[in-house]
């Protein structure tokens, strides 16, 4: 799918939401809810695409995957935290939408823990053979 | 691609719309919010399925 086709969409889906929801303002959350999961899911092949293209690159570098790994499972999780604070807060809830974002901020905390500790380690050794 | 989701999901909004203003002109309150709840309910089916697909292959895709 090209650009194009995307803003189209997005397009649609606004002026369609906009529609439902000076009557129903419940059902326009709806869809605009369904036009993002609509986009996304058009985009995910093509992050799939780029995703593997990184993971062959860093293959070739050298540098341990699971390093890569960590930073790529901290991009989903930003994406699907965007994705539902956004629609979050379009439905006018600012306060939920902010602990969603603070949870998926926890949750990116907490992924780098391991690479955060190895960091330190590294430091100290160092520190140590000085 | 599903973008006939979109087209579903306003659609059903319009039809609820349309519905509740006539039960609610022929003096039928109780019947219109049963339609509004029928309508949403209907979407959310619809759309908690979809969802669901999306984080699903998310998930796949970024090992989760």
């Amino acid at each position: 799918m090209n650009i194009a086709g995307v803003l189209g969409i997005g397009l649609v889906g606004a002026f369609l939401a906009i529609t439902v929801r000076a009557s129903r303002p419940e059902l326009g959350l709806a869809v605009g809810l369904a036009t993002g999961c609509v986009i996304f899911t058009i985009m995910l092949p093509e992050l799939s695409s780029f995703l593997a293209e990184i993971e062959s690159l860093s293959k070739a570098s050298g540098v341990e995957f699971s390093r890569f790994a960590v930073m790529i499972k901290i991009i989903g999780v930003a994406y699907i935290t965007q994705f539902s604070a956004e629609v979050i807060k379009d439905s006018g809830e600012n306060a939920i939408a902010k602990k969603v974002e603070f949870a998926g901020k926890v949750m990116i905390l907490v992924m780098t823990i391991p690479i955060l500790k190895e960091l330190i380690l590294v430091v100290l050794s160092t520190l140590s053979v000085v | 691609m599903n973008v006939d989701l979109i087209f579903k999901i306003a659609g059903v909004g319009i039809v609820v719309a349309v519905l509740n203003q006539l039960l609610i002109r022929s003096g039928r309150e109780e019947q219109a919010l049963l339609t509004t709840i029928a309508g949403l309910v209907v979407v959310l089916y619809v759309l908690t399925g979809e969802i669901g697909n999306l984080f699903q292959s998310i998930k796949q895709i970024f090992d989760l």
